[in-house]
């Protein structure tokens, strides 16, 4: 056993035993370490940010005269628009843009990534348990989500089988969170035990 | 005894929980480790690539995310380091390439060249905007790396231009922008192969993208990493937190049927004692 002598490695180890102390009770070093983590997230996104507007904005501008970047430039200043009430309108043209840009190339890659990648890869010869399962499972689960008629009969089957397909994904999914979070537990205990209190290697 | 059991403080299974974790990790049992097939791909896809070849590993994960990941970014850093790849770092959450400064000083990287046998680019914000506008141009998203040195006279951006010029790319993803923002931007439009590490709690959604053939190999949370060890003879985080993580699953189960068996006492004790 050696215990770690460096002072990094000592404030890790408190602030990780004050976050777990709220799962005892709320208390001050609890508290502390939280606002420090806030302040410290903040700080760290403000001079990042900076980071990028300096590289590729006013470096460019500054150094190599590249006048275009003054449209980003301009654009951006306009988002701060929203502080004054007077001129908050003028904000709106550079969140239009954002918002357009972003739409447009999220939806042109969701509908060959997300829909007709993933219709595609449904479409299997039934010659295996797992390619049944995708089929039937997808069918069923579609079925579940389709409101038009009454599910009555053969319908009403299907769809509670694509109700327990869902099931099966719940308690999939519920398990991996578990699987997470003890994961994340056991890489602050393997810090504390490894690099701070040296019991294990 | 139902009603007291259900009454019981939380903090006694908090410190149950914690037992079943601290124990196996201080006195390992030594349970084995299996090896899913999706990790067993992406050791493939890595082992296949040729040396000298460059590789993406985007840090897309917050510390929050990170503690899960590090045993999975940090074994594949060491099959990239032993294979001779050119890794070339970059992320899309703010927090991401100070924890790519972590993940190659606790990896092999840490004896390679810096600027030569990896590079870490920084960070370019702007989510699935920014990863579009790096695989188009990447020197010219990223002017000056993390450390400040100038982009493109470093010598491991070689031949480098834009993610086609790449072999793999690796998120170590948490959230968004993580896999489906690669796959639509850099994977389908691009055809470069896109792989993860991946936090536990997405890797049902993320799944459908290995049965497509979109993603080529997936570390699911520490599970995987001890799997990716495994295949790689060493023994790091992933395959030392494995008995904990076992044991812990195993108490979990005890302790939701114990839930299951103390809510149907106390209502089957409240239907005879007349509901009250």
């Amino acid at each position: 056993m050696q215990i770690s002598t460096d002072i990094g490695t000592w404030i890790a180890a408190i602030a990780t035993i004050g976050i777990m102390s709220f799962a005892f009770k709320d208390n001050p070093l609890y508290k502390l370490v939280e606002n420090v983590y806030v302040g410290v997230s903040a700080g760290h996104a403000l001079v990042l940010g900076w980071i990028n507007i300096r590289d590729r904005g006013i470096e460019p501008l500054t150094s190599k005269g590249d006048w275009q970047v003054l449209v980003p430039l301009a654009l951006g200043v306009l988002l701060y628009t929203r502080y004054s009430k007077r001129i908050a309108w003028l904000s709106r043209f550079p969140l239009a843009i954002l918002v357009g840009i972003g739409t447009g190339l999220a939806i042109r890659g969701t509908i060959g990534s997300q829909i007709v990648s993933q219709v595609k890869s449904t479409i299997l010869p039934l010659n295996s348990v797992n390619n049944i399962l995708i089929v039937l499972g997808t069918l069923g689960v579609l079925t579940y989500f389709f409101f038009s008629v009454e599910h009555t009969g053969a319908l009403k089957h299907v769809s509670v089988f694509g109700r327990y397909i869902m099931m099966v994904s719940f308690g999939a999914a519920f398990g991996s969170t578990v699987m997470g979070r003890m994961a994340l537990f056991i890489g602050r205990l393997h810090f504390l035990y490894a690099n701070w209190l040296g019991i294990i290697k | 005894m139902f009603e007291k059991l259900a009454r019981m403080d939380r903090r006694i299974i908090y410190a149950v929980v914690f037992l079943s974790l601290s124990i196996p990790l201080i006195w390992p049992i030594g349970l084995g480790v299996t090896v899913g097939p999706e990790t067993k791909e992406l050791y493939n896809t890595v082992e296949s690539l040729a040396p000298g070849s460059a590789v993406i590993l985007s840090m897309d994960t917050s510390p929050g995310g990170y503690g899960e990941l590090a045993s999975g970014a940090a074994a594949l850093l060491n099959h990239l380091s032993r294979q001779g790849i050119r890794v070339i770092g970059m992320g899309f959450f703010d927090t991401g390439p100070s924890l790519l400064e972590t993940a190659f000083g606790g990896s092999d990287f840490k004896n390679k060249q810096y600027g030569t046998d990896y590079v870490n680019l920084g960070y370019l914000a702007g989510s699935e905007t920014a990863i579009a506008r790096m695989a188009k141009d990447i020197p010219g998203s990223f002017p000056r790396d993390y450390r400040g040195n100038l982009t493109p006279e470093l010598p491991a951006m070689e031949g480098i231009s834009s993610a086609q010029d790449v072999a793999l790319v690796i998120t170590i993803s948490s959230g968004t922008p993580g896999v489906p923002e690669w796959i639509r931007q850099v994977g389908d439009p691009m055809g470069v192969p896109i792989a993860t590490a991946i936090v536990a709690v997405n890797v049902p959604n993320m799944t459908p993208y290995m049965q497509s053939g979109q993603l080529s190999g997936m570390i699911p949370s520490m599970k995987g990493a001890a799997g990716y060890e495994s295949l790689m003879g060493t023994s790091g985080l992933g395959i030392r937190g494995m008995d904990a993580q076992s044991i812990s699953h195993l108490t979990i189960l005890a302790l939701v049927l114990l839930g299951n068996v103390v809510y149907l006492g106390t209502k089957s004790g409240a239907s005879r004692g007349g509901g009250r």
